[in-house]
């Protein structure tokens, strides 16, 4: 198995590949266009996480970090109806939303050999908690505006030693 | 007759997503969040199609397909796997061990309606545009909505039981089966039933136990229920019997014995032609005849929604028997007070028509009215303010 140099070419072209996902996604299930922002930090305070987790020749994790609206309106975009609370749907549309987010993201990055398998999502809901990371892995972390409302990605790599 | 499709998902979102873009073509929806009671259902319902999610728990994709192509009563059923999971090894693999076609989330309505119409035939020539879409959707029968055959539930944990019932009960009924009792619990819960035909010797929980569970919603529903046992079960039958469940169907059964029984359940005639005398509900006026919902808090309310596919049926029939051609129908908010009411009403509507009656609806309160426009089978119908009204526009 070849080595991945992390360089930062190399992390920017896994930023690439996130960003095409986002669009695939987006524009496919919420017709919707987005852009992204520059580096930000999380949202304080933090109201609902979704992630996937990563295993194979790249480990690690891709993460959203939504406020309460924006959670409400990803899945009420995905849904096609209002959703006013953070409920068990809406936690589940936000699942539901890393998850093809992942996927895309594993076919752009797996064109030539599968790089990972992807777990089935997870989601946390609370105030007070941060995501901490490992020191050797790899970060790709940027905001993202629809328009209508503003979200995080977090994106952390790292090499099967 | 609507096309089934069984979405096999963990994700609620995605199986509501199908839902939503299929809604348009009439497809009736069965779900399950995993692979094992996908293929539970799979057993139950015979569906038409399997939409099955990989990455799952319990039994992810691959699993699943192995199980659903390994049962020779499963495997004609075509399975198309909508999914994120769209490495070309693997979908080979998949392909391989029957998987009919893939479609790569995220995906959109027209990706979804093009795969599966080659199975489903769903639309010919073009695809209905978004508009026409929107007009189908708003016409197509909603989920959960009245259907237009009596519901019934089979609870029996052997295939053999499960086939033969829903043959000797023919098209006639609309049939759901549950393998076990925790199966028909889910089924209780989702759905409303007309009948429920309930054997005592399940393998997770018994019949007397499940009975004792959803009794009160069964009565809410004005579900009737039918014990299945061997005549030698006496201890059950007579626990059964004890709490409330009156007919039974004794095993090994006849095609007559399902027929008698299926009859009797839903429009109220005896085989054997006796018993008591039935309580009037039609009251003659001249040559009229007048049904009268009663209120909310009658406590007559729950025996009078039980006898409107039974005893209110057959007295609608020998109205017209007798050459009586005018029925006027005075609602009540009592009508709309629980879903297995309006479904036996709507029923019981068709039934007036098939023997060419005229009916004419009295809604007098606000409240009758709102409820009405809540039903998209009744928000149409034509209603007076009082009985003098309805009676006058007879002419």
């Amino acid at each position: 198995m070849q080595e991945i140099a992390w360089s930062p070419e190399v992390i920017d072209d896994m930023k690439v590949s996130l960003v095409k996902a986002l669009e695939q996604v987006f524009t496919t299930m919420f017709n919707s266009a987005i852009t992204v922002l520059p580096v930000v930090d999380l949202p304080d305070p933090k109201h609902l996480s979704a992630l996937v987790g990563f295993g194979g020749r790249l480990s690690g994790f891709l993460c959203l970090h939504f406020s309460g609206e924006a959670a409400c309106s990803i899945a009420s975009g995905l849904l096609g109806m209002p959703m006013n609370e953070l409920d068990d749907t809406v936690f589940d549309a936000a699942g539901e939303t890393v998850n093809m987010l992942a996927g895309c993201f594993k076919n752009q990055v797996s064109k030539t050999e599968e790089m990972f398998k992807i777990s089935v999502p997870s989601v946390i809901q609370g105030r007070e908690y941060n995501v901490h990371t490992r020191a050797n892995s790899h970060q790709v972390l940027f905001g993202v505006s629809t328009g209508s409302y503003e979200f995080v990605a977090q994106l952390v790599l790292e090499q099967k030693q | 007759m609507s096309k089934r499709v069984l979405t096999i998902d963990d994700s609620k979102t995605l199986r509501l997503i199908v839902g939503k873009y299929l809604k348009p073509f009439g497809v009736g929806i069965i779900e399950a969040d995993n692979g094992a009671v996908g293929i539970e259902k799979a057993k139950a319902e015979n569906p038409d199609l399997i939409l099955l999610d990989y990455n799952m728990p319990v039994m992810d994709g691959l699993q699943t397909l192995e199980g659903l192509k390994k049962d020779p009563a499963l495997r004609p059923i075509p399975v198309v796997m909508l999914t994120t999971e769209t490495v070309k090894e693997t979908v080979i693999k998949l392909i391989k061990l029957g998987l009919k076609d893939y479609i790569a989330k995220p995906f959109t309505r027209e990706a979804l309606v093009q795969k599966l119409n080659p199975i489903l035939g769903l639309y010919e020539g073009d695809m209905p545009s978004e508009v026409d879409l929107a007009a189908m959707a708003t016409q197509a029968q909603p989920q959960g909505s009245i259907p237009d055959k009596p519901a019934v539930l089979i609870v029996d944990d052997k295939d053999n039981v499960i086939k033969l019932l829903r043959e000797y009960l023919g098209e006639g009924y609309n049939v759901v089966a549950a393998a076990n009792g925790h199966t028909a619990l889910a089924r209780i819960q989702q759905g409303t039933f007309d009948s429920i035909f309930l054997d005592m010797d399940l393998p997770d929980i018994s019949g007397i136990e499940l009975y004792k569970k959803v009794k009160k919603q069964l009565e809410a529903m004005s579900a009737k229920v039918v014990g299945m046992s061997l005549r030698t079960q006496v201890t059950e039958i007579t626990q059964a019997k004890q709490l409330g469940i009156r007919e039974f169907l004794y095993k090994p059964f006849s095609k007559g014995d399902v027929e008698e029984l299926a009859a009797m359940l839903m429009y109220g005639k005896s085989a054997a032609g006796a018993g008591d005398a039935p309580r009037k509900f039609l009251v003659a006026d001249g040559n009229i005849r007048i049904l009268s919902f009663p209120d909310e808090k009658d406590p007559s309310l729950k025996a009078f929604a039980s006898a409107l596919s039974a005893e209110i049926r057959q007295e609608v029939s020998e109205m017209a028997d007798e050459g009586v051609t005018r029925l006027i129908v005075k609602l009540s908010p009592g009508l709309m007070s629980d879903f297995g009411s309006v479904k036996k009403f709507v029923s019981l509507l068709d039934h007036v028509q098939r023997l060419t009656l005229s009916v004419r609806l009295v809604a007098d309160t606000d409240k009758t009215k709102e409820q009405l426009r809540q039903y998209s089978e009744m928000a149409n119908l034509k209603t007076y303010d009082s009985v003098d009204l309805a009676a006058a526009s007879f002419g």
